[in-house]
């Protein structure tokens, strides 16, 4: 059987004490080693300091304050929960299901399509090569429209979200970011919600003082290729 | 496979890292009255109570040194399904060993020796598991189930009483 001979069987002297803190990845990296071991940790003078290290007795209080963390039973995790992406359009904050969003981009230029583009559809936007509809997601769930459109409002993104092969763009004022919502802080929208469509509104939950509707992206994007042609 | 490598005194000696659910330090266990030595005791282990093998007196009649790469080992197998059918008894032990600190992979291993040649007399010499040549070491690779005898898993294992539902309850 041939032996390889992997990099933890070479003899590497030390040049100085705690060599990885001058020499090393940590240091100023003129270690010659680095050319083989491209990082300190692969190198067997750490993984000998390591070993030194943890050969000597526990610190006063650490094996005691470990009994306690061992002690706290698992968090269970909420199977419920479920991970969303946080937007603001205009004054409503809104967000959709991770799973069906493919990236955020900063804003670019988005090409009018001449008897096309009205209410619902900006236009085309190309995105990583591919040109991508574009569409007004405040028209699509019948929202006012903003006031003024700002040309450079630097938190504007642009949200892919992908639906059966289907790929859309929205343009959003802000995304705050991703967070996992608990199944039982999803709360119904009221019947009496006036203004905004409700209907690709499934739920409400409340998000750092502020109260966020969930979009259903089925509900969201059905339909909205014939409604666009139509 | 991988294996997850310790030292007892002198010698090299691995658990497959399936069996692995945790590598904890060396906390301090509730000892039991009249259980052998190498029973340090029963500890808490995330909210469950699970039983500490000290593999020191366990194999080699000497207790471990009590260092920083003195650690626990939380170990689950399962002895089968219970005799009243009510599905599997699955067993958490804490095996407490020195140097836990590195793994290797049994892709290294040059050559192996499936059973110590004692099968006829386990009690002079209990089978624990094949012996490794990886890398230059020879190394023992430890079956948890066989750690210890069975009257005593057995013991751990007891049914739960019916009428308590909780997965507490279960040891």
């Amino acid at each position: 059987m041939s032996h390889d001979i992997t990099i933890e069987d070479r003899q590497v002297v030390a040049p100085m004490a705690d060599c990885w803190r001058h020499v090393g990845v940590t240091g100023d990296r003129s270690c010659p080693e680095l050319k083989t071991f491209i990082h300190c940790r692969n190198c067997p003078v750490l993984s000998a300091a390591a070993r030194r290290f943890f050969d000597r007795p526990a610190p006063a209080g650490y094996l005691e304050s470990w009994r306690e963390i061992l002690e706290q039973p698992d968090v269970a995790v909420d199977a419920d929960a479920r991970g969303v992406l946080i937007f603001r359009l205009g004054t409503e904050w809104l967000a959709l299901p991770t799973a069906a969003v493919v990236e955020v981009t900063p804003p670019r230029q988005v090409h009018r399509l001449p008897h096309r583009s009205g209410p619902l559809l900006a236009g085309i936007v190309n995105i990583r090569g591919q040109l991508q509809l574009c569409v007004r997601l405040e028209g699509v769930l019948g929202m006012d429209a903003p006031a003024t459109e700002p040309a450079a409002v630097s938190s504007a993104r642009l949200l892919v979200v992908e639906r059966a092969g289907a790929r859309w763009v929205f343009r959003v004022d802000e995304v705050a970011g991703v967070d996992r919502v608990p199944g039982r802080s999803l709360r119904d929208v009221p019947a009496t919600v006036s203004g905004a469509d409700t209907r690709a509104t499934v739920a409400l939950f409340a998000w750092q003082d502020r109260t966020v509707g969930l979009l259903d992206e089925a509900r969201l994007l059905d339909g909205l290729q014939r409604r666009i042609s139509g | 496979m991988q294996l997850l490598t310790f030292t007892i005194g002198a010698e090299e000696y691995a658990i497959e890292s399936r069996r692995v659910v945790e590598v904890v330090p060396f906390v301090a266990a509730r000892p039991i009255p009249r259980t052998p030595d190498f029973i340090r005791g029963i500890f808490t282990h995330r909210g469950r109570l699970i039983p500490l093998v000290d593999l020191g007196w366990l194999l080699i009649d000497k207790p471990l040194r009590e260092t920083l790469s003195t650690r626990v080992v939380v170990v689950e197998f399962s002895l089968g399904p219970h005799s009243n059918g009510t599905g599997d008894q699955r067993i958490r032990l804490g095996v407490a060993a020195e140097n836990v600190v590195s793994l290797c992979s049994s892709a290294e291993v040059e050559t192996s020796l499936p059973a110590l040649p004692t099968p006829e007399a386990p009690a002079l010499a209990p089978d624990l598991g094949r012996l490794l040549r990886i890398g230059g070491r020879t190394v023992q690779v430890l079956d948890v189930e066989r750690l210890l005898p069975v009257t005593l898993l057995a013991g751990l294992v007891a049914p739960t009483p019916a009428s308590t539902g909780d997965q507490s309850a279960s040891y």
